[in-house]
């Protein structure tokens, strides 16, 4: 007998709310804001390229996916941007920098195909999209630059100089973690690499997370005026919290609770710079969909306990020490 | 996704050299591979059999939201050597008017690669076969070295030519109608003709420096204005050949057999006088019945070579009902303009020898090609019927459901002696 799962039907017709798939959900926070502002300024002012560095769980490659649907050239014109993620393998070859660039831009590649071949139809394929704006620029985004060696850093010379011979100019940014990536950098601010540091590793820009009490009141008013569902009005708070959205209660104005136990308990202590974005969605959230609804949101001293333990949730301690053991 | 090569296009590119570029953009892969991917894209468009380069225009039509057209195709192609070595080509170096490149002024135009004499490539299997740096495969790598992104050509020669080329092909002038004041009749200038500069500039001397620019020959030509108004007579045109049509002894009895299921289709019809099914006469019988003013037109049509067949026919309307039949229409031959998608006959089309296939297959393609002409007559009386009250006013020429194309049939052949096809239905009766 055919079994009715009662469920099924109603899933389909109310998609659930994003936050419950990490990979969806997002609130943009003050440092995607620079970080965009950055990119433009490189774009607009003709830079090759650049480096963006972060600790890790900061949100680079979440900030890298939203912005690059984002970029404007001078003309005000979407300028195409490509997010990449370099992968670790056994074999480090320039030619497998283009095998993964290539099946990242959607290629469908053959094993005869040769790295020559493979390099020209990428050439093509970011010249065409670059024709969509006056300029004719296109932004590279290189995630986990890291994962590099010093002598695949030729694929991306490579695609700039052809790039440039055909009248297109690439911007490439490599992102990558801080404290990873020291090493390599230290290779490439020697001369004997300076076409690598010239054409890329001038401009940087730092990647933090939360640093401010500013910076968790922006994000918590996103929580409070964005609309997560398509076809729903409803915000991540009112959608969670109805009854008390309703009554006045918004999560922006728990910012400088939240803050103050962060910077207390946790940031003064461990001597931290910032507040990793990841880590502090997942205690947002933790809140949101735990705590809040069960406990309530009237009593203050139930709050600050139930922020606490958002926090000690959210993994924070045990990713740092994931970092010390490293 | 499969690169289109946009970024080596330039203006005025013919869609050839666009399928040229197009092969730069997809270095290694095989034709089957390149079909395979768009394929994928255009799965609704996509048709096996096709030219690969039709099923590349169906894709870049879609994905830049133009219209990318192969014009002039039918003429032999001709390029300029310093374009070809750049895989550039546009579509008016075909006119056989046209000797020296627009771009490159005295580079000249020809019908073979300069460089090893042979034709132009035009497919890209034997451009890689060919090592010709000119007509030969181009790549990515050798036109970086060859520094042919740096270059600034002027187009601007080229864009007025194609202008007066576009202006001169197509039908824009609004035309007034005898028995009207002012009458104009204006024959279109071909610019495919040899002499298409000669007697554009004898009538619009405002050419003539940009032709000559072009280093166009230009001869003597004289414009002679009859009755009919103004009139350019194309006295070195020869384009008014005798018609194979008549060397088919079989043409006869293909013409009969369709009439005959005219006039019967016509009798179930129409509810205008009876007439004797005596495809002989065909008469009119009712000047107000597009049924019976078609039957008379097409018969007439059919029968009469290509020179006469404006002049003598004496139909209601006849001035604009001419002028689009005279313009639009096209009357079938056997053997001209067929596709047929059937295996066994496809080596047939695809080496021109198209005589090859049995002869009531080219009978039954030509009873259809008579069956399609008759419908595409009868919408233009139709039309032409329901604009008689008020001869007084203009009409414009370009009416896109009015332009009727060569008939290409897609016929559907499993055995030699069957063939089955579904005709448009006829859902026209008296006015």
């Amino acid at each position: 007998m055919k079994t009715v799962n009662p469920n099924k039907g109603s899933s389909l017709e109310t998609p659930i709310h994003p936050i419950f798939s990490p990979v969806d959900f997002y609130i943009d926070t003050p440092m995607i804001g620079k970080l965009e502002e950055t990119l433009t300024r490189w774009i607009w002012t003709g830079q090759t390229g650049g480096y963006v560095l972060g600790g890790a769980r900061m949100g680079k490659t979440r900030a890298a996916e939203l912005l690059k649907l984002n970029l404007k050239s001078r003309t005000n014109e979407h300028v195409p941007a490509h997010h990449v993620t370099i992968s670790n393998r056994d074999v480090k070859t320039v030619a497998s920098v283009f095998r993964r660039l290539a099946l990242s831009l959607g290629e469908e590649l053959k094993k005869k195909d040769t790295a020559d071949d493979i390099s020209a139809r990428i050439i093509v394929k970011l010249a065409d999209q670059a024709q969509g704006n006056q300029t004719r620029q296109i932004v590279l985004l290189v995630d986990e630059f890291q994962r590099l060696t010093i002598q695949q850093f030729a694929a991306f010379s490579e695609l700039y100089d052809q790039l440039r011979e055909i009248r297109i100019n690439l911007v490439t940014v490599f992102i990558g973690n801080k404290n990873e990536s020291s090493q390599l950098l230290e290779q490439i601010y020697l001369t004997e690499h300076e076409h690598i540091c010239g054409r890329f590793f001038i401009n940087n820009f730092e990647f933090g997370g939360i640093s401010n009490v500013g910076d968790v009141k922006y994000c918590l008013k996103q929580y409070d005026s964005m609309r997560q569902i398509p076809g729903n009005t409803d915000s991540t708070t009112q959608y969670f919290l109805r009854e008390e959205f309703n009554s006045g209660f918004r999560l922006a104005a728990l910012a400088e609770t939240v803050w103050s136990i962060f910077n207390q308990d946790y940031r003064k202590k461990l001597h931290l710079k910032y507040w990793g974005t990841q880590y502090f969605l997942v205690a947002i959230n933790t809140l949101l969909l735990d705590y809040l609804p069960r406990y309530g949101v009237s009593d203050r001293a139930k709050v600050e306990e139930m922020i606490m333990k958002s926090i000690d949730t959210s993994g924070l301690l045990s990713g740092l020490i994931g970092v010390c053991n490293d | 996704m499969i690169n289109l090569g946009i970024c080596f296009h330039k203006p005025h590119q013919s869609l050839e050299s666009k399928f040229r570029c197009f092969h730069i953009g997809n270095p290694g892969r095989s034709r089957r591979e390149i079909s395979a991917q768009i394929r994928k894209e255009i799965p609704g468009r996509f048709r096996v059999g096709r030219p690969l380069i039709e099923n590349f225009q169906a894709l870049l039509n879609i994905r830049t939201g133009k219209q990318h057209l192969q014009r002039y195709s039918n003429l032999d192609y001709k390029n300029c050597m310093q374009c070809a070595a750049r895989g550039y080509h546009a579509d008016i170096y075909n006119f056989s008017w046209l000797t020296s490149c627009p771009i490159h002024r005295l580079e000249a135009i020809t019908t073979y690669c300069p460089e090893c004499q042979l034709p132009w490539q035009m497919t890209p299997e034997n451009q890689r076969r060919n090592t010709c740096k000119i007509c030969g495969e181009l790549t990515l790598k050798n036109l970086i070295k060859e520094q042919v992104f740096h270059e600034i050509w002027d187009y601007q020669l080229l864009a007025q030519l194609e202008e007066i080329v576009d202006n001169f092909s197509e039908p824009r002038r609004t035309i007034l109608f005898s028995g009207v004041q002012d009458t104009e009749l204006v024959e279109l200038l071909n610019p495919s003709d040899d002499q298409f500069p000669s007697v554009l500039v004898t009538e619009f001397p405002i050419f003539k420096q940009c032709l000559l620019k072009a280093n166009v020959t230009l001869n003597q030509c004289r414009i002679e204005r009859g009755v009919r108004g103004k009139m350019v007579h194309l006295k070195f045109f020869n384009k008014f050949t005798r018609r194979r049509l008549d060397q088919e002894h079989w043409r006869q009895d293909s013409i009969n057999k369709v009439a005959i299921t005219i006039l019967q289709r016509l009798d179930s019809l129409h509810n205008c006088t009876p007439r004797a099914s005596k495809i002989i006469s065909f008469p009119v019988k009712n000047n107000h019945c597009a049924y019976c003013i078609a039957c008379n037109t097409w018969m007439h049509f059919l029968q009469s070579n290509e020179i006469n067949r404006t002049d003598k026919i004496d139909i209601a309307v006849n001035d604009f009902t001419r002028f689009y039949l005279s313009n639009y229409l096209y009357v079938p031959e056997p053997l001209r303009c067929i596709w047929i998608s059937g295996s066994r006959y496809n080596q047939y089309i695809r080496t021109n020898w198209v005589e090859l296939l049995p002869q009531n297959i080219q009978q039954a393609i030509y009873e259809l090609q008579l069956w399609v002409c008759f419908i595409n007559i009868l919408k233009i009386v139709k039309l032409a019927l329901t604009r008689t009250d008020n001869l007084t006013k203009s009409y414009p020429l370009s009416i896109p459901q009015l332009r009727l194309e060569p008939l290409c049939f897609d016929v559907q052949i499993d055995r030699a002696d069957e063939m089955v096809v579904t005709l448009p239905e006829i859902g026209y009766g008296c006015v």
